[in-house]
């Protein structure tokens, strides 16, 4: 399995500003591995592998590629290098076949002129290799978001990468797929293919990786093969601290307490892609009826695409329902807008926090501030909209949430996830909703954040906060809620009690199998 | 916990902006060079033209100011993330709307005569626009387009209305008549052009930045320019913001047309707007839609063309050699994040590799 030296990085820094993202970051990588980099955001994976790609330059540190001295200093260089790269947010042209994706920037043939067959004979080639079977011909924004990813895998192995580096990969697979991933991943490494898995789950970590290297606040803090290791000792590894839990978070459980949340025969139109997260579209809704309590939390599971885009935004009022009522409190809400319904108390962190979540051009601030600024009356237009009083409140609340930035005018692009995040449920959380509305809140957010967050949901249940829990993730789904909803092609197929139920159960109704 | 010290801030726009300017001050004195004239003593002569003694400053800026505030107002649509190049058209309607006022409503008290004139060049331009931002916001009508379109449509209709029912019988067509005293801006300096207007002008400035940065109603333009999908998710009203930031824009560039002629003209005539509702929708582009960068460039604009005149005085080169000045200003402010910054990287290493870590620092943390 561990076939000659690939990579190394030998004390890598590098800084912005006062920001010290990588202090002394060590990382090899051997020929036929795969090789996981963990950590939580902010811990410095991120940087590590956009200096790996040429995309930043580091302060100080060695790189070696086959034993030799190499400076990365630009994507070229790195893929020149034998670097390939398959990010979060796929790079394909969607309107392009198979073929064209593939070879894109460097066709076969002339520079001139495209030559389809040439190109489609290229990919099948490439295909050989992995033993995958797609049609070059087909246009790539057709495909499931899995085959995607093997066109990604397949564009990167098509320039000759021997080093393979993929970021949080499977954030947006159901678990089979997953399965086919690394399956695909191993005979890749059995090739002599050297794999960077980025993750933050680790179940897969431990399911694929030969070594792991957990980097935290910009160090290795420890490189071990996996076959030695715990997931315990991961997490401790990654935290820092030794008392973080992944089994079901303790609250409360919930006795008669009154309907919060009241959805009867919701109907929508399928409209649309699902936020452009996945680039997938999203089924409507077909007569979805549901209830949660005060102080319950009903998880909402289902494969991506099958109507939970479709539910959160008409429960928010972005998107118009087609039929059906939908009461909160009492008080029904189908018509109102997204204004009025947030007025009545309805919380919501959507799914896309780019687009939806957080003012990606705006400061931590104006992020923060979006609900009091929502309370503005309408003759105070003209009034500040960040005064004084409500930027102390931003800073207390940026301490109490525990966000890592510089201060309360940081730019947002340029936070972590996870700190995104804590902005997006500290400003729904600080609305003392009565209902919240979560969309994969913590998809793309770190363990770390994630038990932080998991903890706040469950304080906000404990005052009585009815929460719907809408997540692609069989876990998170477990380990808070009490009730799970299962959708399916946009209806709503299963009720079951999470503690009564396993998870095959409700796998099976995700996958639409009855029983 | 303190915000970036006002001097970093300002120096970090002049950075940015002086490169745009300096590649167009030495294409200046290429161009005048080229047409056999000693470049430095000519562009001091343009500059003495323009700034040479109080009288020549004032007619200077006096001319910019019906334009600052159309660039204003396009800023501000700008900050909404709507596109609004229908300016022209709007300060042509503002324009002729405080002219029918100043003419056919008083003498009156000259207060309330400038300010219904201005109220009324607001309401016009205001309407336009914001009719414009509903079609966007309820039809999804690109705003780039029907704003653009509408210059057309709005050039020829206050052209008809000066030469038809709004014409003053005593000129020669294409004019209205002219407006009562009181509705003209006091000149605050005797012999020149420079009015009371400045006031106004600089007071909207400062409204302009107060709002479009700080105010609530900014800050919902901002995310819904900048952010729609977490606008609209936070519970802003998308369609009201499109729909009131456009109205805005389009009221300022309405105002901007009153200014042409209470400052200056007297009248509404067709050829009155002159360009100025393009230039205001370049200077807000250069000036990045922000307030202070819109007023810098408006003032160096004034000199430039100042300056042109006085070089044509001088030499005979002729005055247009400003507008060439201000494409190359804003080829080189779009190309200075794209194509410079390829050029300025390759010269960062050159420079080695401890000057190159230096330096790629802020590069790095701006990406």
């Amino acid at each position: 399995m561990s076939g000659e030296q690939l990579l190394r990085l030998r004390g890598i820094r590098k800084s912005f500003g006062p920001v010290l993202a990588n202090d002394s970051v060590d990382f090899e990588l051997a020929a036929g591995e795969v090789h996981a980099l963990v950590g939580e955001n902010g811990a410095g994976k991120t940087t590590l592998m956009r200096v790996l790609y040429g995309l930043h330059r580091p302060d100080a540190g060695d790189i070696e590629i086959d034993g030799a001295p190499a400076v990365l200093s630009s994507p070229a260089r790195a893929i020149g290098h034998g670097i390939g790269m398959v990010h979060q947010h796929f790079m394909l042209v969607p309107s392009f076949t198979v073929a064209e994706n593939v070879t894109l920037g460097n066709e076969p043939g002339g520079r001139v002129l495209y030559r389809a067959a040439l190109a489609a004979r290229r990919t099948r080639e490439v295909m050989a290799r992995l033993e995958l079977d797609l049609d070059p011909a087909a246009v790539t924004g057709g495909l499931t978001v899995a085959t995607q990813q093997k066109v990604e895998i397949l564009k990167v192995l098509y320039r000759g990468a021997r080093i393979l580096i993929l970021d949080e990969p499977t954030a947006v697979l159901t678990p089979s797929e997953t399965r086919e991933l690394f399956a695909l991943l191993r005979s890749l490494a059995e090739g002599g293919t050297g794999v960077v898995f980025i993750s933050h789950k680790l179940p897969e970590v431990f399911a694929v990786a030969d070594r792991v290297t957990v980097l935290r606040q910009g160090r290795t803090v420890l490189s071990r093969r996996t076959a030695e290791l715990s997931t315990e000792a991961v997490v401790t590894a990654m935290t820092g601290r030794s008392d973080v839990h992944l089994g079901r978070v303790d609250r409360a459980p919930v006795a008669d307490a009154p309907t919060v949340l009241l959805v009867d025969g919701l109907c929508t139109d399928p409209a649309g892609t699902n936020g452009g997260t996945n680039g997938g579209t999203d089924c409507g809704l077909d007569s979805v009826s549901l209830r949660v309590r005060a102080g319950e939390i009903v998880g909402v599971a289902g494969v991506d695409g099958n109507g939970q885009t479709a539910l959160a935004e008409s429960l928010v009022g972005l998107r118009a329902a087609r039929a059906g009522r939908i009461t909160l409190n009492g008080a029904e809400i189908s018509a109102d807008s997204v204004r009025e319904r947030r007025d009545l108390g309805l919380g919501f962190v959507p799914e896309d926090r780019h687009l939806q979540g957080i003012p990606l051009h705006g400061t931590a601030a104006e992020g923060l501030a979006a609900g009091r600024i929502r309370r503005t009356g309408r003759l105070r237009l003209l009034s500040a909209a960040l005064p004084a009083a409500v930027r102390d409140w931003a800073r207390d609340t940026v301490r109490g949430y525990a966000i890592a930035v510089p201060d309360i005018d940081a730019a947002c692009r340029a936070m972590s996830g996870g700190n995104q995040q804590k902005i997006v449920l500290a400003r729904e959380l600080e609305e003392t909703p009565a209902c919240l509305v979560l969309a994969q809140p913590t998809r793309g957010v770190d363990i770390g954040a994630i038990e932080y967050l998991y903890g706040k949901v469950a304080q906000a249940t404990a005052r009585g906060c009815a929460v719907l829990l809408i997540s692609a993730d069989l876990d998170e789904i477990f380990r808070l809620s009490d009730r799970v909803v299962v959708l399916f092609k946009g209806r709503a197929v299963a009720e079951l009690d999470t503690r009564a139920t396993t998870r095959d159960e409700v796998g099976g109704h995700m996958m639409g199998l009855a029983g | 916990m303190t915000r970036p010290s006002v001097v970093a801030l300002v120096g970090r726009r002049l950075g940015r902006s002086g490169f745009a300017a300096v590649v167009a001050v030495l294409l200046a004195l290429l161009l005048i060079r080229l047409q056999g004239f000693a470049p430095l003593p000519t562009v001091l002569a343009g500059l003495r033209y323009a700034l040479g003694d109080p009288s020549r400053i004032a007619a200077t800026f006096a001319w910019g100011l019906p334009l600052l505030v159309a660039a204003l107002g396009v800023a501000q649509g700008f900050r909404g993330g709507m596109f609004n190049i229908g300016a022209e058209g709007q300060v042509y309607s503002g324009a002729l709307a405080a002219a029918v006022v100043g003419a056919y409503l008083g003498p009156l008290l000259s207060g309330l005569h400038l300010l219904l004139c201005l109220l009324a060049a607001s309401v016009a331009g205001g309407a336009i626009a914001g009719g414009l931002g509903w079609l966007r916001a309820h039809w999804g009508v690109d705003e780039v387009l029907s704003s653009l379109l509408s210059n057309y449509l709005l050039i020829l209709l206050c052209t008809y209305l000066a030469n038809g029912p709004l014409r003053d019988p005593t000129r020669q067509s294409g004019s209205t008549r002219n407006v009562a005293d009181t509705a003209m801006f006091p000149v605050i300096l005797p012999h020149t052009e420079l009015t009371a207007a400045l006031f106004l002008v600089l007071a909207l400035a400062g409204f302009c930045w107060w709002l479009a940065e700080r105010s609530v109603a900014g800050y919902r333009w901002r995310m819904t320019g900048a952010s729609p999908g977490f606008a609209a998710a936070v519970g802003i009203d998308v369609a009201g913001a499109r729909i009131s930031a456009m109205a805005v824009s389009g009221a300022l560039c309405g105002v901007g047309g009153a200014l042409l002629v209470m400052t200056s003209q007297g009248r509404f005539w067709t050829g009155i707007g002159t360009g100025i509702g393009w230039d205001a929708v370049l200077l807000a582009l250069v000036g990045r839609a922000r307030p202070v960068g819109v007023l810098a460039w408006a003032a160096g604009y004034c000199v430039l063309r100042a300056s042109a005149r006085g070089v044509e005085q001088a030499t005979g080169i002729p005055a247009e050699l400003s507008s060439v000045l201000i494409a190359v200003i804003i080829i080189a402010a779009a190309a200075r994040n794209g194509l410079l910054a390829v050029l300025a990287d390759r010269l960062r290493r050159w420079g080695g590799p401890d000057r190159a870590r230096r330096r790629s620092a802020p590069a790095g943390v701006r990406r």
